[in-house]
C-alpha cells in the first residue's frame, strides 16, 4: 500500500507520521542535534526493519527541518561574501541603526552574515525609477573577482540599489561572476525584488549563505534514503506553509527557516477545515516554548517582516509569535516580590523536577503534576513516568515563602504562565486587529492541551479544539499541505495609474516562472491555483496591508476588479486599525502571486495500538477550585460523538487535555476534541 | 525575599502587570501602523502609555527612551488644566512650558472612565515631522525663541466628549507645514487612546474596579521595590561629572553640563549644580527632559529589566535650578533640548555613577542624535516635502567588549529611513551610507564608530536644518581609553568641502550634498591592552 510520511525534526525529538489508507500512525524518536540527518535516517531504517514499511511502499516524503535556523543561530554559514553599490557596503551591517535592548548598556549586535572585508562595491547605480545613473564597472567586478578567488569564499550575494525595479546590472555580474567562480551566485532581485535595501540585503545574504550547507545536508539525505531504497524526491517545507522540492530548497533555502513551525499550522489549518472551524487562533506548547498563529477564514496570517535571529528575512512566511513560556519554565519570585515564570527552562536536561532526571526548581509541569493534570503512574511522551513528590518538593519553594499551601502556589504557577501566554495570543490577535471572541482555539504541542481552556477563558475564546495528533501536528501538517510558490515584485505607483493590461504583464512575468518551476516539479498545471494579492496602502502611508483579489473571469483582472481591490482595501483598513479614509489614493508597493498545488493526502485519522487504559476518578484542582473528583479518561478510546463533561483529565500518549468543570464537549469521528468554553 | 506586602498578591501583581503593560503595547502597534507620516511609521518615533486615575505612570510600551519619565508631566498639565474631566475628552499638548518636551512631540491624553467614574489615563506621544516655525522640519537650530520654534499647543481638549473641535484643528493645521500627513498621524493618534479606552474597561469589567486600582498601585510600588532594592546594592558614595554641549547655535562659548550623585541606602540624588544658565540657542532642556534622561541613565545602570513606571522613579531626588539649561523657563527655544541635552545629561550621570561603582562604568557613546531636517518643494510632485532624521554612531567602548559600530545609543532608537524609500519620497540622493573607520576611540576595547550619510539635492533649492553635537567636544574614554572622534558637518559644492557648524541651517542648490559625519564613542582602558587578535580583525575589516 502506497505510504506518505511526514518527518519533523524539533529540538528534542524527531516525530514521524506515517499514512496510508488505513489512516495515521505516530512516532516519536530521540533527535540528534550534532548531525540531524542520522537521526532522520536511523528513524527511517527503524521502520523499515520494524515492518511499518518498505522502502519501495514510500510514494512521498515530506520533511520539516530546522537546519537552516539552527545554522543561522550558530553561525555555521558558509563563508560569504557581498557585492554590492559604492558607498553602501555598510548597509549589511548598520541595518535600521537600532539597538535590540534599549536599556541595557551591554546589548550586542549579532555579527553580521558578511564582515567588512568580504563585502565589496560596484560604482554602478540605478535612480529610484530604475534608470541607470552609472553603468555596471567590468573592470572592478574582474578586480572584485580575483579577490574572491583568493578569499576562498562559498558563497556570494548580489544586493545593488534599486534591483528591484532593473535587475539587469545584478545580472551581469553574476553573470560575469559565475564565469570565474565555482560557487553558487544569489541575487536580491530573484530571492526578494522589493523596496529596502537593509532587509533585502539580509534576506540575500541570509539565503547565499545556507546554500552550502543546505545543499550537504539535502544530498546527505537524498543519497542514503536512496540507498535504502525510497525513490521519491524528498519534500521540504517552506516558512509559508507549503513545500516544495528538495533541489529548489537548495537554492533559496532562506524560504525554509520557519519550517517546523510552519508545519505545525499547516496541520491545525487542515484540522480546522475538517472540523468546519475557520477561524482559529492555534497554540502549539512544548517544553521550552510557545508558538502562536492566526488563521483566518482558513488562510494562515503571513508575514514580510520576519527575522531569524536578528537578521531580516523578509521573504513571505507564516506570522508565527514566538514566546519563551513552556512546560519546562521556572517559577520564581523576585526582588520586588512577584512571582515569576520562565523566561529561563529547565529544558529537556535535567527538565522539570517531576522528571526525576535530576531537576529540582519547580517548573510548570511541576505545578501540573502537583494539581493531578498529570498522572504519576500514566507514561508521558510514550515512555517517561512522574515522579509526584519530587514536584511537591519543588513547588514547596514557591508555597512557602508566599505562605501558600502546595495547591494554591501551583495554581499560581499556571496563572503567571497564562497571563504571559494570554499576552502573546494578544499580539497576533488584538495587536493585529482581530477579535479573539470570532476565533476557535487549536492547542497542540505537548503542553498545549494543558493550558487550552484556561488561554481560552481568558481571552474570551468561545470554543477550543483539540487535535488527536496533537503531540505530533507538525509532522501531520507536512502531510496536509498545498505544494506552492509566492512570487512578487515592488510596484509603487497609486493605483489609479494603473491599467489591468499594465498589472497582467506583470503578473504573467510572475505566473511564467511560477509555471516552469513547477512543472520541473513534475506537478499538473492543470490543478494549480492562482492567487492574487497586493501590499496595498495610502498615498503617504508607510504602512502596507496585503489584500486579495479575485477577479472576476479567471486569471484576467479587469478595471471594475481593481476598483473591488482597492474597497477591500479600505475594508481591510477599518476592520483592522478602526478607520479608513476612501477620498484619499491608495497605492500599491508590490504585487503578489501565489501558486499552489493540492495535497494528496486524505485521512488524518489516527490508528489505535497498544490497550486502552480503564476509566477511573481522582482529585485534581483547577483554577478557582479545591479538588475536584474528576474522571480520567484515555482518548484513544473516544468514540465518535462521545459527550465530553468537565471535570476530566483526558490522557494521550502525547499530550494531556484538561477539561475543567463547567467546560462541555464532543469527539469527533476523527478523534478530534471541541469544547465549549462558557 | 519577600512577596508583595499589600493587598495585590504575588500571582495577581503579574498577571494584572503584564494585562496592563499588554494594553500599552497594542496603543503603540496601532499607532505605528495606522501612521501617516515616515517618521512615526518607518522610525516609530512615538510612545504610549497608561497612567493611573492620579497621573502616575503604570506601563510605557517601550520605545523612545525620551518619552519614558517625561509624558507623567504631560498628564500632570492635563489633569492641571483641564480639571473636569467627561468621558470622550482627549487632550492633546505640545507645549514644554505645559506638560512637553519640545514643539514636535505632540502628546494626547485621554481619561478613562467606567460610567462617571474616572478610572485611568492613556497617553501617546509622536514625533510630528512638521510644527511650523521658522524652518521646515521644526528643528532650527538657530532660534533665540520659542516663538521661533512653531505652534504650542498648551493643553487643549480637541476632542470633547468625543466631538472634534474642528475650528481649533483648522488653527492648528493652518500653522504646519505638511497639514494633511499631521491630520493623518493626530488621528492615529487618537485611535491608539481609544483602544487602550476600550482596553481598560474590559480589564475593569472583568477584574473590578477595585482590584484594577489596587493592582496599578501594586504595580507602581513593585517597581518602586526594585530599584530600591538595586539602589541599594551600590555602594554610598558621592562623585561629581562634568561634560560639555559644543554650543548653543548662537554663541560659540561651551555649555557646562555638571552633575553630583549621591548613592544613600536605597535612595540615589542627582544634582545638576555648576551646569550652566539657560542659554539663547535651541539646546534648553525643560525638566521633563531632564527627568527623562536621568530616570534613562539610573534605571540602564541599575537594571534594565525594572518595569518603568512612576513607582520606579519615586527613590530617585532631582535637583536642578530653575533658568539653568536643565530646567529651562519661558521664553528659551528647547528643540534640541530633547535630542542634545538629553544625551549630554545622560553622559554625566554614568559617568558619576561609573565613578561610582567602577567596575560597571562605559565610555561615552557618541553623544548626539544628528539631527537633520531637509525641506522644500519636491519638483516631481509640486508639493512640499520634509525630510527629518537622526543619525546613529559610535557607542562606548565597555569593560568586556568594544563600543557597537554604527548604532544609536541612549536617549534615541528611532530608525532611518531606508535609501531606497528616501529617493522615492523624496528629491534628494544618498551617495554613501557608511562606517567611518578609525573614529572609535582608541583603547583596550575601542568605541564603535561614526557612521557618513551624504546627501544630494535634487530639487531646486532646499532648505537644511542640522541640529548636533560633539562636533568639538569629544565623548570621553574611561580607564585610561582615548575619547571619540569628533563629528562632522559639511556641505560639499562644486567639489569644495565647507565645514557648517555643530548647529544651523543652511540652503542647498540643486547638486549641492550635505555630508552628516557622527562621532565615534570613547575607548575603554589602555590602548597597550588591546588583543592581537582585535587588532588584526579592525584591521583586516578596515576599520581603523
Amino acid at each position: 500500500m502506497a505510504k506518505a510520511i511526514g518527518i519533523d525534526i524539533g529540538g528534542t525529538f524527531i516525530d514521524l507520521v506515517v499514512s496510508d489508507e488505513s489512516g495515521l500512525r505516530l512516532f516519536k524518536f530521540a533527535s540528534t542535534p550534532d548531525a540531524p540527518e542520522r537521526g532522520v535516517l536511523e528513524a527511517l531504517d527503524t521502520l523499515i526493519s520494524q515492518g511499518v514499511f518498505a522502502a519501495a511502499e514510500v510514494s512521498r516524503i515530506a520533511h520539516g527541518s530546522t537546519v537552516a535556523t539552527n545554522a543561522l543561530l550558530e553561525g555555521a554559514w558558509a563563508r560569504t561574501a557581498l557585492l554590492t553599490t559604492r558607498g553602501f557596503r555598510d548597509v549589511l551591517e548598520i541595518g535600521r541603526q537600532n539597538r535590540a535592548h534599549l536599556y541595557d548598556l551591554n546589548v550586542d549586535r549579532p555579527d553580521p552574515i558578511v564582515s567588512r572585508d568580504l563585502r565589496f562595491e560596484n560604482s554602478e547605480r540605478l535612480d529610484s525609477r530604475g534608470q541607470v545613473l552609472r553603468g555596471l564597472d567590468e573592470a572592478e567586478l574582474d578586480a572584485v573577482a580575483s579577490s574572491l578567488i583568493d578569499a576562498n569564499v562559498e558563497a556570494v550575494a548580489v544586493m545593488f540599489l534599486f534591483s528591484y525595479l532593473n535587475p539587469e546590472h545584478e545580472r551581469a555580474a553574476r553573470d560575469l561572476l559565475e564565469s570565474k567562480l565555482g560557487c553558487p551566485i544569489t541575487l536580491s532581485s530573484d530571492v526578494l525584488p522589493e523596496f529596502r535595501e537593509y532587509e533585502r540585503a539580509s534576506t540575500t545574504a541570509v539565503c547565499a549563505s545556507l546554500r552550502p550547507v543546505i545543499e550537504r545536508y539535502m544530498r546527505n539525505l537524498a543519497l542514503k534514503s536512496a540507498d535504502m531504497g525510497i525513490a521519491p524526491e524528498w519534500q521540504i517545507m517552506q516558512s509559508n506553509g507549503t513545500v516544495i522540492s528538495a533541489t529548489q530548497a537548495q537554492n533559496e533555502p532562506v524560504r525554509i527557516l520557519l519550517s517546523g513551525p510552519a508545519a505545525g499550522v499547516q496541520g491545525a489549518k487542515t484540522i480546522g477545515q475538517l472540523t468546519g472551524c475557520l477561524n482559529l487562533i492555534t497554540m502549539d506548547l512544548g517544553g521550552t516554548s510557545c508558538d502562536v498563529a492566526l488563521i483566518q477564514e482558513g488562510e494562515i496570517g503571513q508575514t514580510t517582516t520576519g527575522a531569524v535571529g536578528e537578521h531580516p528575512v523578509a521573504v513571505r512566511m507564516n506570522e508565527i509569535h514566538t514566546i519563551g513560556a513552556g512546560g519546562g519554565s521556572i517559577a520564581w519570585i523576585d526582588e520586588g516580590g512577584a512571582l515569576r515564570v520562565g523566561p529561563r527552562s529547565a529544558g529537556a536536561v535535567p527538565g522539570p523536577a517531576c522528571y526525576g532526571r535530576g531537576g529540582q526548581l519547580p517548573t510548570v509541569s511541576d505545578a501540573h503534576a502537583v494539581l493531578g493534570h498529570l498522572l504519576p503512574d500514566l507514561p508521558l511522551g510514550g515512555s517517561l513516568s512522574l515522579d509526584i513528590q519530587k514536584a511537591k518538593d519543588a513547588i514547596r519553594s514557591i508555597a512557602e515563602p508566599l505562605g501558600l499551601s502546595l495547591e494554591r502556589a501551583a495554581l499560581g504557577i499556571l496563572n503567571v504562565a497564562d497571563a504571559a501566554m494570554e499576552r502573546a495570543v494578544r499580539v497576533i490577535s488584538v495587536e493585529r486587529g482581530y477579535d479573539p471572541r470570532q476565533f476557535s482555539l487549536l492547542a497542540f504541542g505537548g503542553a498545549g492541551p494543558l493550558h487550552a481552556v484556561s488561554i481560552a477563558r481568558r481571552l474570551s475564546i468561545p470554543q477550543v479544539i483539540v487535535p488527536a495528533a496533537a503531540g505530533v501536528l507538525s509532522a501531520m501538517g507536512l502531510l496536509t499541505c498545498e505544494v506552492g510558490r509566492d512570487y512578487g515584485r515592488s510596484i509603487l505607483r497609486s493605483m489609479s495609474d494603473l491599467s489591468p493590461s499594465s498589472l497582467m504583464d506583470g503578473l504573467r512575468d510572475l505566473e511564467a516562472r511560477g509555471l516552469s518551476e513547477l512543472n520541473a516539479e513534475g506537478i499538473d498545471e492543470t490543478t494549480l491555483r492562482r492567487e492574487i494579492s497586493g501590499d496595498l496602502r495610502y498615498l503617504g502611508q508607510s504602512h502596507e496591508l496585503n489584500v486579495r483579489i479575485t477577479p472576476g473571469a479567471g486569471f484576467e483582472l479587469s478595471a471594475v476588479d481593481i476598483e473591488t481591490w482597492v474597497e477591500s482595501f479600505h475594508n481591510e483598513h477599518e476592520s483592522r486599525f478602526g478607520h479608513a479614509s476612501r477620498d484619499e489614493g491608495v497605492e500599491l508597493v508590490a504585487l503578489r502571486l501565489r501558486i499552489t498545488a493540492p495535497p494528496a493526502f486524505s485521512q488524518p485519522r489516527v490508528r489505535l495500538e497498544g490497550q486502552l487504559l480503564t476509566h477511573r476518578e481522582m482529585p485534581v484542582w483547577f483554577n478557582g477550585s479545591g479538588p475536584v473528583v474528576s474522571q480520567v479518561i484515555d482518548r484513544r478510546g473516544l468514540e465518535s460523538q462521545a459527550r465530553i463533561v468537565g471535570p476530566a483529565v483526558l490522557w494521550g500518549i502525547d499530550a494531556t487535555l484538561i477539561v475543567p468543570p463547567g467546560v462541555e464537549g464532543m469527539c469527533d469521528d476523527m478523534g478530534t476534541i471541541v469544547l465549549e468554553v462558557a | 525575599m519577600n512577596p508583595a506586602p499589600n493587598r495585590v498578591d504575588a500571582i495577581s501583581l503579574e498577571v494584572l502587570r503584564n494585562a496592563i503593560s499588554a494594553i500599552a503595547d497594542e496603543m503603540n502597534a496601532n499607532l505605528v501602523r495606522t501612521a501617516y507620516s515616515p517618521n512615526i511609521k518607518e522610525r516609530r518615533d512615538c510612545s504610549s502609555a497608561v497612567f493611573d486615575a492620579h497621573g502616575q505612570m503604570v506601563a510605557q510600551a517601550e520605545s523612545i527612551p525620551v518619552h519614558l519619565g517625561a509624558m507623567p508631566y504631560s498628564v500632570q498639565a492635563a489633569i492641571r488644566h483641564v480639571k473636569a474631566f467627561a468621558p470622550g475628552d482627549v487632550v492633546v499638548l505640545n507645549d514644554p512650558y505645559a506638560g512637553g518636551a519640545h514643539l514636535p512631540d505632540i502628546t494626547f491624553v485621554a481619561p478613562v472612565f467606567m460610567d462617571d467614574r474616572l478610572i485611568a489615563f492613556v497617553a501617546n506621544r509622536a514625533h510630528h515631522a512638521d510644527v511650523g516655525g521658522k524652518e521646515p522640519g521644526s528643528l532650527a537650530g538657530d532660534t533665540v525663541e520659542i516663538y521661533q520654534e512653531g505652534l504650542r499647543i498648551p493643553p487643549i481638549r480637541l476632542w470633547e466628549e468625543g466631538t472634534l473641535h474642528e475650528d481649533l484643528l483648522q488653527l492648528i493645521l493652518a500653522n504646519v507645514r505638511t497639514p494633511d500627513e499631521r491630520w493623518g498621524d493626530l488621528r492615529a493618534q487618537k485611535a491608539g487612546c481609544a483602544i487602550g479606552i476600550e482596553r481598560l474597561r474590559a480589564l475593569c469589567l472583568r477584574e473590578g474596579e477595585a482590584v484594577l486600582a489596587d493592582a496599578m498601585a501594586a504595580v507602581l510600588d513593585y517597581s518602586e521595590r526594585r530599584m530600591r532594592h538595586q539602589i541599594a546594592q551600590l555602594p554610598d558614595g558621592e562623585a561629581s561629572f562634568e561634560d560639555a554641549l559644543d554650543n548653543d547655535g548662537i554663541s560659540d562659548d561651551r555649555i557646562p553640563i555638571c552633575v553630583h550623585v549621591k548613592i544613600q541606602g536605597d535612595r540615589i540624588g542627582v544634582d545638576f549644580r555648576g551646569t550652566a544658565k539657560q542659554v539663547r540657542g535651541p539646546v534648553n532642556a525643560v525638566l521633563a527632559v531632564t527627568a527623562s534622561a536621568t530616570y534613562f541613565a539610573i534605571r540602564a545602570f541599575a537594571d534594565p529589566d525594572i518595569p518603568p513606571n512612576s513607582g520606579c522613579f519615586r527613590p530617585i531626588e532631582i535637583t536642578a535650578a530653575e533658568g539653568s539649561v536643565v530646567n529651562a523657563c519661558l521664553p528659551a527655544p528647547v528643540v534640541g533640548g530633547n535630542l542634545e541635552t538629553s544625551q549630554r545629561i545622560v553622559d554625566v550621570i554614568l559617568g558619576a555613577l561609573g565613578k561610582l561603582v567602577p567596575e560597571q562604568s562605559m565610555a561615552a557613546c557618541q553623544g548626539s542624535m544628528n539631527n537633520l531636517a531637509i525641506g522644500g518643494l519636491d519638483p516631481r510632485t509640486e508639493k512640499p516635502f520634509t525630510l527629518y532624521e537622526t543619525m546613529a554612531g559610535g557607542f562606548g567602548g565597555r569593560r568586556t567588549k568594544d563600543g557597537i559600530d554604527g548604532i544609536h545609543s541612549h536617549m534615541t532608537n528611532t530608525l532611518n529611513t531606508p535609501v531606497e524609500a528616501l529617493e522615492t519620497s523624496y528629491p534628494l540622493r544618498v551617495e554613501r551610507y557608511e562606517l567611518r573607520p578609525g573614529t572609535g576611540g582608541e583603547g583596550q576595547f575601542r568605541g564603535g564608530l561614526g557612521i557618513r550619510r551624504d546627501m544630494t539635492c535634487l530639487a531646486e533649492s532646499a532648505r537644511v536644518s542640522f541640529l548636533t553635537d560633539r562636533r568639538l567636544t569629544r565623548p570621553y574614554g574611561v580607564e585610561g581609553g582615548e575619547p571619540g572622534a569628533l563629528g562632522r558637518n559639511v556641505l560639499i559644492r562644486g567639489g569644495q568641502e565647507v565645514d557648517l557648524p555643530s548647529k544651523g541651517t543652511a540652503t542647498l542648490h540643486q547638486g549641492d550634498t550635505i555630508s552628516i559625519q557622527t562621532p565615534g564613542g570613547g575607548g575603554f582602558g589602555l590602548r597597550s591592552a588591546r588583543s592581537q587578535a582585535s587588532i588584526e580583525r579592525d584591521q583586516r575589516e578596515g576599520r581603523i
